[in-house]
């Protein structure tokens, strides 16, 4: 197996040392950048209390699961503890696939002469901002706790 | 240069310095320069930092759930108070987790905006998003390692999510959950469960997948910008 493309654009460089300089310096910034880290933030790694077996309560989830748990608020179980969450990481993985087969179909049906990256694409670049603005937007709707609460139709009001 | 004896006698048996040679010798477009085409490499950085951070701190864990406190929660406090550096050693742990989801977002998002998924790099955006998803597994599992009461509540409730507890029958959701957390509520069964997952299970699914991950990435070179 070749580990290079065959074809390069006239405009290309030495990957020696151009493209290897930025990772010892990457490294070590994340070094200091962690340890800085680890040194202001001690209070908030605090182990705090002990666990035991059968405890009951809601605890706080870490950053990554908030919109998780937000989500759970807004519908009934199974489309957001299922369908929405399984949903969107199965169109994540077959994305390529969608994006090459259905794209095209759609770019014709609309008289484009291709079908664009997300970037350049007024259907799939709506599509992703919205999809990432709508999990920004529950993130932060759980960080700023239960005192903001909104209407819905689902069950009526929900706090974050 | 003229390699020493030493390396030439390791290459004749171990061939490396052709690879080295090559590598130094590759030619990249101008446009591979861009900030954004560095996020890859940044998370396999903070990676190698998770390892390691994750390596040390298993001379002091003890993975065991059982009493209260379990010597889970005591071998965190002790690490964290007790042991030398053990504080910045942890929180270098704790807050590269963050960091490495974060870059790797922003990497994932970076190559879906620029249609770098696009052929012949199908397969390898799909690859990358079980990485992703790896990560998250990582960083649940660890999560709960502290067994500490907020851990223990907020794994509680994503195994309830996960185990469809409100949407499949009764029986299914019991299985779910009993697969995930051996038995019938989180306890020391599971806490040794997610740790055998965090140190063993996920670091050897995701070295491969990451292995095959950058061979790929070389193979096809950097994405045409969109």
């Amino acid at each position: 197996v070749k580990d290079v493309p065959d074809e390069l654009p006239d405009e290309a460089h030495d990957a020696f040392p151009d493209q290897w300089w930025p990772y010892p310096v990457m490294t070590v910034g994340a070094l200091i950048t962690l340890g800085l880290m680890a040194f202001a933030g001690q209070s908030l790694v605090t182990p705090g209390q002990p666990a035991s077996p059968g405890i009951s309560g809601a605890g706080n989830p870490d950053w990554y699961f908030i919109f998780l748990h937000e989500l759970l608020k807004l519908g009934p179980p199974a489309i957001t503890s299922i369908l929405l969450p399984v949903g969107g990481v199965a169109t994540l993985l077959v994305w390529p696939l969608l994006d090459s087969m259905v794209g095209p179909r759609l770019a014709r049906r609309l008289g484009w002469r291709s079908w664009p990256t997300p970037r350049h694409n007024p259907i799939t670049g709506a599509l992703w901002v919205a999809g990432f603005a709508v999990l920004v937007a529950l993130t932060l709707w759980g960080l700023a706790g239960p005192g903001i609460c909104l209407p819905w139709f689902y069950q009526g009001p929900v706090c974050g | 240069m003229k390699p020493s004896n030493a390396v030439e006698w390791l290459d004749q048996r171990v061939p490396f310095l052709d690879a080295i040679q090559a590598a130094r010798d590759r030619r990249v477009p101008d446009y591979a320069t861009a900030f954004h085409r560095y996020l890859g490499g940044m998370a396999v950085i903070l990676l190698g930092i998770e390892g390691l951070t994750g390596l040390l701190l298993t001379v002091y864990y003890v993975p065991d759930g059982a009493g209260n406190p379990a010597p889970a929660f005591t071998s965190i406090s002790q690490i964290q108070d007790t042991v030398p550096l053990g504080w910045l050693v942890r929180g270098m742990h704790y807050w590269g987790a963050g960091a490495l989801l974060m870059v790797l977002l922003f990497h994932m998002i970076a190559v879906l905006w620029t249609g770098g998924y696009r052929a012949p790099r199908e397969v390898n955006w799909t690859i990358g998003v079980v990485l992703l998803l790896l990560v998250v597994a990582f960083a649940l599992t660890g999560s709960l390692l502290p067994w500490n009461v907020n851990a223990y509540l907020a794994r509680t409730t994503e195994i309830q999510i996960a185990s469809g507890e409100s949407v499949f029958p009764a029986a299914v959701s019991k299985q779910i959950k009993f697969l995930l957390q051996s038995g019938a509520v989180i306890g020391p069964a599971t806490l040794l469960r997610f740790y055998v997952a965090h140190v063993i299970l996920l670091p050897a699914v995701t070295g491969g997948l990451l292995y095959l991950h950058l061979k790929l990435v070389r193979r096809h070179g950097p994405a045409e910008p969109s």
